[in-house]
């Protein structure tokens, strides 16, 4: 092993840190690091070294500790990594040409015991023994309540070719998860624990991570004529001319992870996001009317903006960095300023798409192609989304493990307000010879709020919205349930609760659970406490059960009430009345000026699915009244009773369309009427295309 | 014979072919209509009493697809059977149109003759089936060809850390293979124009003779098949962009579109005449004599020495006909 020696012991160098860390400190470090990376081009390692500090921020006594070697996960196919993933995630595929892993070398405690050879590999969360993602080290002495342990680990990471976020491509590097990373005490009460214990999962392939808050530093060691961009700030470069290497040094506190990047041809471009510049105070005072605060704890900060492009990609750096704007503004104003002073969009080149579309804090990588049509969003989408999980996953750390809704789901929901406020809606990505032709066409275009519905109609109820990542029944069901579906809860609520009640409920749970671990039912708790309202049975049936919900309007009727038939008692008496006599009385009434048929309606509501909420549904007559009712929607189904002058013209559920995850529309409302235009215009449409078809076709003979 | 002057005269033919092109036009809606009447009716029935059918007059939501998801699942039998009865039907009827057509326009006729376009489309039926069959590889192969330079791109630079050589040769592929594709129809005019014209039978000597009659004859056939292509595109954009302006929401302006669609659609189908009418004309006037290096005219011989009876019969036999062998 070829470890980068330090010329200070590392526990000095983090004594002299400490105060200025402090300083800027957002959220109590429990997991601090001082890294050390050498990059080796040619063997595509990197020779690495770490202090860890670790506080035990409980009352247990931690005997053990554990640490994710996330690397491991593309050692070869016998990892659970690779075996739930067969190679395959996100659209792409490891060559499993060149591996990646991660050798820990040494583990001692700073200036005590040596327990390197009492490092094991364990498997938490299945039986596959081959699994080398996660280690246990036995603690010589336990660690007490509010101890620190700090710990010096060299360790060696091969980095694969890029596959799952991470790897290498060309002269192109993303290191990811590429240092062994302590897991997460759980303490009784923290999240759903009910006893101390590690919360340290395998690399699973549907799974991302979840870390403590820390400080971090790094020392990256790269050949200089590499560029870098990484998480934090740079606060020192150094030339070693003989070695013909450079050294970087970032710092970044209050934070949970560290990526970097480097590549000799990225284009380095930076610009500033100055807050007083990007913010009227027209934006903040309305944010300020809306939360209830001053408008000067509206405002938001000034951020550095460190874009590493592709060459090819020039024209589209104005694209990424009024992305990035848009984000910092929207996410900032929505749920409180980006606290960070630093934020480094990077952008992969060909070939390394896997590493495209990833978060890391005040890092993040984002995806486009070469020539990218101006109306297609895909690179907006991206870099908004990626910037997002700086609040969904980075400021409020969830489990993404375990509970992945909480923060792809929230970023999409976040993303989907924050595109379509600054870009509209996306174009479909239709080119011709080069030429995008979307709008010629005349094709439809797509929001953020379209996609997540129409994903999720096509899997409404595959599995509950809240799983442990691996969990769900497919790949496909996690992509719906973590993203578009929680999407489409999320605006179902606030279509519920309105949208400023929504909004006040995103950013009080921002502001309260900022720097800090929350869960589902966190969240759940804020909902019901802003709202004022009791969501629970919502909860119960979309996020922790998966429960179809289907209104239906299943039967309208009208007819005519005339003079009834029969035999009658009626003060004593009792009198007959002939259809004849009831026709002729009928006729009669009707000769009257001002007369009107009187009518019966009978509308029966059918409930389709499993999902009971209350509903709305509004009756419509031909006189232009207009009845509300309410159902609870308890029964299979409802019916409702009407006796007017007037026949019913039209039905309709839920009138104000609140309930997104209603899996179909159309069947929630009924008119009288047949749209005679609508069969004609679309049946000319549909001929009109299918004509072409059969033309081409027989351009074939 | 300049690509203009055949163009020009294909056109012209197509003028002269009303009836031809109504009943093609016709024949070819009615096959549409077998595909669009039950995915109208599939796409309809939920919409029905829907207060839905109102918002997607006036404008498309393509939300409502998703309302779709479950019937959509149940249609793809019904809808995939459809479309493989519309496909045979079309292949038939092209075969059966090409072989009346190419007949009439090759008569010269001034009116619509039934019969003669019976007689033409019966009598051509075998051998432009068996042509059209032979296209198929042809087609295949053009694709594949097209796909070449991408193919060779990815090989080349697709462990390459940039994209644009990929999406430059992704463009080349695009044109190569329209232009391969269109190779490959105009060939198979042509050799549709030979089997009838010429009165021939081998469909496959017919398609390698014109493969090389275009590759000789580059410009003029090539070039009728740009200028179609240009006018094509051009028509296409012209309705789109009057398509997309047009609100269809009233009877009046559905209507419009409906005829605006429909002009469009007979556009296309005076194309294909039109096509033929070129082939026609080029054909007439670069194709060689008899004799071609494909069919080699067979000589009738007697074995010994010939009867005088036979001698006599053949003397009085007629003009020896080109043999072009049986079938393919």
């Amino acid at each position: 092993m070829n470890q980068t020696k330090s010329p200070v012991p590392m526990g000095a160098v983090l004594a002299l840190m400490l105060p200025a860390l402090l300083a800027a400190q957002l959220a109590k470090p429990v997991a601090s690091y001082d890294l050390k990376a050498s990059l080796d081009v040619k063997t595509r390692i990197i020779h690495g070294s770490e202090t860890l500090v670790w506080l035990n921020d409980s009352p247990d006594t931690v005997s053990n500790l554990r640490f994710h070697l996330y690397m491991n996960a593309f050692k070869n196919e016998k990892s659970t990594f690779m075996r739930e993933s067969g190679g395959r995630l996100r659209g792409d595929y490891s060559a499993k040409r060149d591996w990646g892993w991660i050798d820990v070398s040494s583990l001692r405690l700073d200036g005590g015991a040596d327990l390197t050879k009492s490092i094991h590999f364990i498997q938490p969360d299945d039986t596959n023994g081959d699994d080398q993602t996660v280690i246990e080290v036995p603690l010589p002495e336990a660690a007490k309540p509010g101890a620190t342990v700090t710990l010096r680990i060299g360790f060696d990471t091969k980095l694969p070719e890029v596959f799952a976020r991470t790897g290498y491509h060309g002269t192109f590097y993303l290191a990811g998860q590429w240092f062994p990373k302590i897991g997460v005490w759980e303490t009784a009460g923290f999240r759903y624990s009910q006893k101390g214990a590690w919360n340290c999962h395998q690399f699973h392939a549907m799974s991302e991570f979840f870390a403590n808050f820390g400080n971090y530093r790094a020392e990256i060691t790269l050949p200089s004529e590499y560029k870098i961009g990484a998480t934090g700030e740079l606060i020192g470069k150094r030339d070693d001319v003989a070695r013909k290497t450079t050294t970087w040094t970032y710092q970044q506190e209050s934070v949970t992870d560290f990526a970097w990047t480097a590549q000799p041809t990225y284009l380095k471009l930076e610009r500033t996001f100055v807050a007083a510049k990007e913010t009227k105070p027209e934006d903040l005072a309305r944010t300020a009317k809306l939360f209830g605060i001053a408008p000067a704890d509206a405002r938001l900060s000034d951020v550095k903006i460190t874009l590493m492009l592709q060459p090819e990609h020039a024209e589209q750096a104005d694209r990424h960095f009024r992305a990035a704007f848009a984000g910092i503004k929207g996410f900032g104003l929505r749920y409180g300023h980006y606290p960070y002073k630093t934020l480094t969009l990077v952008d992969p080149p060909h070939g390394a798409s896997a590493a495209s579309g990833m978060e890391y804090p005040t890092f993040i990588t984002c995806g486009t192609e070469w020539r990218l049509p101006a109306d297609v969003l895909g690179l907006e989408e991206v870099t908004v989304h990626e910037f997002g999980h700086q609040f969904w996953m980075e400021l409020v750390a969830t489990n993404e493990f375990e509970e992945s809704w909480l923060d792809e789901g929230f970023n999409t929901y976040s993303t989907s307000e924050v595109v379509e406020e600054n870009f509209g809606s996306s174009a479909l990505p239709f080119r011709l010879f080069g030429v995008q032709m979307a709008s010629l066409f005349d094709l439809p275009r797509f929001s953020g709020d379209l996609e997540n519905r129409f994903a999720y109609q096509l899997l409404p109820t595959s599995d509950p919205i809240l799983r442990s990542a691996w969990d769900y029944s497919d790949t496909m069901s996690y992509g719906v349930n973590s993203y578009m579906k929680t999407g489409v809860f999320l605006s179902t609520l606030e279509r519920l609760m309105g949208a400023d009640t929504m909004a006040r409920v995103m950013r009080t749970y921002q502001q309260r659970y900022r720097f800090h671990h929350p869960n589902s039912l966190d969240f759940l708790k804020v909902v019901n406490e802003v709202s004022g309202r009791d969501f629970t049975t919502l909860f119960d049936q979309f996020v922790f059960h998966a429960r179809r919900l289907d209104y239906k309007v299943e039967d309208v009727e009208s007819h005519k009430v005339g003079t009834w038939a029969g035999v009658f008692d009626a003060g004593g008496k009792r009198r007959t009345v002939t259809l004849e006599q009831a026709g002729k009385s009928d006729e009669q009434a009707s000769n009257a000026k001002g007369y009107k048929d009187l009518y019966e309606t009978t509308v029966r509501i059918r409930r389709e699915g499993d999902a009971v909420l209350p509903v709305e549904v509004w009756v419509h007559f031909d006189d232009g009244s207009l009845e509300k009712r309410q159902w609870d929607g308890a029964e299979r189904w409802a019916r409702f009773k009407f006796e007017k002058t007037a026949e019913a013209d039209w039905v309709q559920i839920d009138p104000y369309r609140r309930y997104l995850l209603d899996v179909n529309w159309t069947n929630d409302s009924w008119q009288r009427h047949y749209p005679v235009k609508l069969a004609f215009k679309w049946g000319g449409q549909l001929a009109f295309w299918m004509q072409n078809v059969v033309l081409c076709l027989s351009g074939l003979v | 014979m300049t690509a203009i002057q055949a163009f020009r005269r294909g056109w012209s033919a197509a003028s002269r072919s009303k009836w031809a092109l109504l009943l093609m036009w016709f024949t070819y809606a009615l096959i549409a209509k077998l595909v669009a009447v039950p995915a109208i009716a599939i796409l309809l029935d939920p919409l029905t009493h829907s207060r839905v059918a109102g918002d997607l007059l006036s404008h498309f939501d393509v939300g409502w697809l998703g309302d779709l998801a479950d019937a959509a699942r149940s249609a793809t039998v019904t809808l995939s059977a459809a479309g493989l009865v519309a496909a045979g039907l079309t292949w038939l009827v092209a075969v059966l149109f090409a072989g009346g057509i190419i007949t009439m326009l090759d008569e010269h006729w001034e009116r619509f003759s039934f019969t003669l376009f019976c007689s033409g489309a019966g009598e051509h039926f075998w051998r432009i089936l068996r042509l059209s069959l032979l296209g198929l590889p042809c087609f295949a192969l053009a694709w594949g060809l097209g796909r070449l330079p991408s193919m060779l791109a990815k090989q080349v630079y697709g462990e390459g850390m940039e994209g644009w050589p990929l999406g430059v040769a992704s463009i080349i592929r695009s044109l190569l293979t329209v232009l391969l594709l269109g190779w490959v129809a105009t060939a198979l005019d042509y050799a549709k124009v030979r089997l009838v014209s010429g009165r021939k039978r081998g469909a496959f000597k017919a398609l390698m003779y014109s493969f090389a009659f275009v590759a000789r004859h580059l410009s003029a056939a090539m070039g009728v098949w740009l200028l179609n292509a240009l006018t094509f595109a051009l028509l296409g954009v012209i309705y789109l962009k009057l398509s997309g302006a047009l609100q269809a929401t009233t009877t009046a302006t559905i209507l419009l579109l409906v005829v605006l669609q429909q002009l469009f659609v007979l556009f296309r189908t005076a194309q294909r005449i039109a096509g033929w009418g070129s082939a026609l004309e080029v054909h007439g006037a670069f194709a060689e004599p008899a004799q071609s290096l494909f069919e080699p005219e067979p000589v009738p011989c007697v074995v010994g020495e010939a009867l005088p009876g036979v001698a006599l019969e053949a003397e009085r036999a007629p003009e020896p006909q080109e043999w072009d062998g049986y079938g393919i």
